[in-house]
């Protein structure tokens, strides 16, 4: 795996960061959330005390056949409708008397007005019959009110759907007759379950006490009632609980942004709340789905039960605040659309007795904004930084794989095939570890340098060295020839001589390969143009003339082809090349020249009938001091016949190349020159 | 150290006795040419070093000079000599002798004055040749002829007596052994010589890069004279020849 990629990888650590992030911020938000609740908590108690100090506490009240009543900001239109009850959100409660609640009742009041609404489910609908028992044939809706110490009942009947009004019986005189009460009015409509009446009275005219019933006209049976039994329904009325504004005005103080505040009596009604629902409204710009998705997994969210919308009203019921009532405060947290909802209950005591509960909604906006806040600046930090470092990581693995490539590159072009310096070493100024290594790189290049540099000299120098005493036994040998000496005297002598002379071409040749160097450095710019093909024709002769045992062939091409070269160093390739050819060729064999120009390139092969090359590594046979010949009478061999020819191509920037024929009866050198030198 | 041997021998070709300065500084060497050259009937100074030989000279000049290149710690000392050498006496033949043959030696050898330059690996009897020639030709100079031996090749003019070149009569200033190739190379126009010809009318024992430096310079001194100078043509793997034209 490359360097960058696994720092790539490294880099992906950056990821702890977001979930570290991630972790403080439900951390946070937890923290967050129980210091509101404790605020709230102590909120509430100071509320409630001060509340108990004023004394406005509520009532405790009987659970059994009380009517709340709901407050309603507007007017209600009497029109048998009940769409404007639900638009304001009003709750309605069902009343049974055979255990099939059949009845839904809600009251509500305005301030002014008592409303009353009835649904009323049954097969068949029994109208009124003016002559039969006065008030009690046909379906009707008895409502009880209490007028000081007396319960007046009324009835609501009719004839037909439509505008309704309440009817009573008066004693008068010895005589009952029916009165209409034109201050309790409503409409009566029928539905497809049953008939629905919705009807309303001057809230004075309500008392403090009420009770109703329904009765099937068919059946005679009551449907309904806010009593606990047929038997004390007419004297046992339900109270009547109103909004209580005195307390609402005392809780109005107590209100705090974010907040409302509402008290239940003890049956978990709501009898009073602040006035305005004090909640900001802020319409903040929806965050992207993702990052809304991310909030909803992040934060502890999912499992909260939502908001109940009729919580809004007051129908605290089964909230779950209501366990207040039993005397212990009470705290839930709700979530509503993208936001949360802490809601709080506290018991308000008086004497000992659970009266009721102080209940507060706090909107958090602050939690959320704070989370979200945090959790985008997370998001983007974390971004950032995750891309800073990663791209930072990236980077500087690419610059420190661009300095590994760098410094293996100089390695591999410093020193060329035969071990020999071709470069200087770049070494590195740079203080950290590749700068040492490269650095201790260039030092070890250089002493190898040095020692290849030593050891090529070697050669010169050795027989620069040992020239002097051949030419002290040379000279000796030459005035011995002159002194007086037997036969066998001169026999010695000639041999001595012959050795000397050897020991001179030996020297020569240990030289040559260094001197050929030195010549192909300093001719590199002696170039001539030559016409190659002329110049192979000339070679063919020569070699024709020096080698008169061997048969050569040339095989030119029509064309004269002129080239750019040095042709000393050429020919002499061409010589090293063809002296192998001759050595190695069959005694029936051919040495064929051989001069093409393959794709513009001029290619001039040796080739020679004969054994085929050894199974040796590419280019070795060029190496300097290779040979594979067996030895091979008198004449010295070092092998540098074949590193000259490749000497010579190297300064020609062309190739040595060596081949054995396709049908294997022979080998091919040749030497391939670039389009141009 | 100044060893003079007397007058000995009897080479005959000259009158009276060389007298040749050998400047080595290995003893052995020296005494061995010495030897050769007494046996040759010359008379020998030897100098081992560079002081002690100018010394010598201010004594007295020799008729030859042979100069070894390096003369003990003095690495180029042979070619300072012969630098001084010259100065003093600018038509003193003077011949090189050392183990070193590379090609940059002789070029700087030669471009400093000298007549000459030889392996320590030619044989006595081959440097023998080279010294008597030199010195004929110093004396062809100094001794006017009536008629001389003259080759005459279209503007090449060669006198073997006098060993001198001339190109479209202006005079080309050759060494002895590129003398002798040239010579050998015009004596057969159009005839291609191949270096062990070239070596053998040279009579000396370079080896093939050598003879082609040679031809080199002498294509260049040539040149020198007149710029569009071609009458030596290579004749690849074989050798060179005088351009018949």
């Amino acid at each position: 795996m490359r360097l960058s990629r696994q720092l790539l990888l490294v880099s992906l650590l950056v990821f702890v960061l977001p979930v570290a992030g991630i972790r403080w911020i439900q951390e946070m938000e937890l923290t967050f959330r129980d210091q509101q609740t404790q605020v709230l908590e102590a909120s509430l108690q100071a509320t409630a005390a001060n509340l108990s100090l004023r004394g406005v506490l509520p009532e405790p009240v009987q659970a059994q056949g009380a009517v709340y009543v709901q407050p309603v900001g507007v007017d209600l239109v009497m029109d048998g409708y009940f769409e404007d009850w639900q638009a304001q959100q009003l709750t309605s409660r069902r009343y049974s008397d055979d255990g099939d609640p059949r009845v839904q009742f809600s009251a509500a009041t305005d301030g002014t007005n008592f409303y009353l609404a009835f649904r009323i489910a049954q097969s068949r609908t029994t109208y009124y019959n003016p002559v039969g028992v006065p008030l009690k044939n046909g379906d009707r809706v008895q409502l009880s009110v209490e007028e000081g110490s007396n319960v007046q009942h009324y009835t609501v009947v009719t004839e037909a759907p439509g505008q309704v009004v309440a009817r009573f019986i008066q004693h008068w005189n010895g005589i009952n007759r029916v009165v209409r009460e034109n201050r309790i009015r409503g409409v009566w409509r029928d539905t497809p379950e049953g008939y629905q009446l919705e009807l309303m009275m001057p809230l004075a005219m309500a008392g403090k006490r009420f009770g109703f019933r329904v009765v099937s006209g068919a059946t005679e049976q009551w449907v309904g009632s806010t009593g606990s039994n047929e038997e004390t329904v007419d004297d046992e009325l339900g109270q009547l609980i109103l909004p209580n504004q005195h307390l609402s005005r005392v809780l109005d103080v107590f209100l705090d942004s974010d907040m409302r505040l509402g008290v239940i009596d003890s049956a978990g009604w709501q009898i009073a709340s602040t006035s305005s629902f004090n909640i900001h409204e802020t319409h903040e710009s929806e965050p992207f789905w993702l990052v809304s998705w991310l909030y909803r997994m992040i934060l502890s969210w999912n499992h909260l039960p939502d908001y109940q919308n009729y919580w809004r009203r007051g129908g605290w019921q089964n909230s779950g605040l209501s366990a207040a009532l039993d005397g212990q405060p009470v705290v839930l947290w709700t979530r509503e659309n993208n936001r949360y909802r802490l809601l709080a209950s506290l018991p308000l005591v008086k004497d000992g007795n659970v009266v009721g509960a102080l209940i507060a909604e706090q909107g958090s906006q602050a939690v959320l904004s704070l989370a979200s806040r945090s959790f985008d600046r997370l998001f983007s930090l974390s971004f950032l930084a995750i891309v800073l470092v990663s791209g930072g990581l990236l980077g500087y693995a690419s610059w420190l794989s661009f300095r590994i490539r760098k410094l293996h590159q100089a390695t591999e072009q410093c020193i060329n095939k035969d071990g020999r310096l071709q470069a200087r070493f770049p070494a590195s100024d740079s203080a950290d570890e590749l700068g040492e290594l490269s650095r201790s790189i260039a030092a070890m290049v250089t002493r190898q340098g040095n020692h290849t540099e030593y050891l090529r000299s070697l050669g010169s120098k050795l027989s620069h060295e040992l020239r002097t005493p051949l030419a002290v036994v040379r000279s000796s040998l030459d005035n011995l020839a002159h002194e007086q000496m037997g036969e066998q005297g001169k026999v010695y002598v000639s041999r001595a001589l012959a050795g000397a002379d050897r020991l001179g071409g030996l020297l020569n040749n240990i030289s040559e390969a260094t001197r050929l160097e030195n010549m192909i450095a300093d001719s590199s710019h002696e170039r001539e143009t030559v016409d190659l093909r002329q110049m192979l024709g000339d070679l063919f002769q020569a070699y024709s003339s020096v080698y008169p045992g061997t048969q050569f062939k040339l095989q030119n091409i029509d064309e004269p082809c002129r080239m750019s070269i040095a042709p000393e160093l050429v020919v002499q390739a061409m010589d090293k090349l063809v002296s192998n050819a001759v050595d190695f060729c069959n005694d029936d064999g051919a040495v064929t020249l051989r001069l093409e120009n393959i794709q513009g390139s001029p290619v001039i092969s040796v080739e020679n009938d004969g054994p085929l090359l050894p199974d040796t590594p590419d280019g070795q046979l060029f190496d300097s001091m290779f040979s594979v010949r067996t030895a091979r009478g008198e004449k010295l061999h070092l092998g540098l016949g074949l590193y000259i020819v490749r000497l010579v191509m190297q300064a020609h920037r062309g190739e040595a190349l060596a081949r054995n024929r396709l049908d294997q009866t022979g080998v091919v050198f040749s030497l391939a020159f670039p389009e141009e030198v | 150290m100044v060893t003079c041997a007397g007058f000995s021998g009897n080479a005959g070709l000259i009158k009276m006795p060389r007298h040749i300065a050998i400047v080595e500084d290995e003893p052995a060497i020296a005494a061995n040419y010495r030897d050769a050259f007494q046996r040759y009937g010359f008379t020998v100074s030897h100098f081992a070093d560079r002081p002690s030989a100018l010394a010598g000279f201010r004594l007295g000049l020799p008729d030859l000079a042979v100069i070894d290149v390096g003369l003990g710690d003095e690495f180029e000392g042979g070619f300072d000599l012969c630098r001084e050498l010259r100065s003093q006496a600018p038509a003193l033949p003077i011949v090189f002798l050392t183990a070193r043959d590379d090609e940059l030696d002789v070029i700087s050898g030669l471009r400093l004055g000298a007549d000459d330059y030889l392996t320590k690996d030619i044989s006595i009897a081959h440097m023998m040749a080279r010294v008597n020639a030199l010195l004929r030709r110093v004396d062809m100079i100094n001794v006017p002829k009536e008629q001389d031996d003259v080759l005459e090749r279209g503007k090449l003019a060669i006198n073997i007596d006098r060993m001198s070149v001339s190109w479209d009569k202006q005079p080309v200033d050759l060494t002895v052994t590129e003398f002798w190739i040239v010579h050998s190379l015009a004596r057969h126009p159009g005839q291609v010589r191949n270096r062990q010809q070239l070596m053998d009318a040279a009579q000396t024992v370079l080896d093939n890069n050598t003879v082609t430096s040679h031809i080199k310079r002498i294509r260049k001194k040539f040149q020198a004279v007149d710029a569009g100078f071609g009458a030596i043509e290579t004749a690849y793997g074989m050798g060179y020849r005088w351009s018949s034209q």
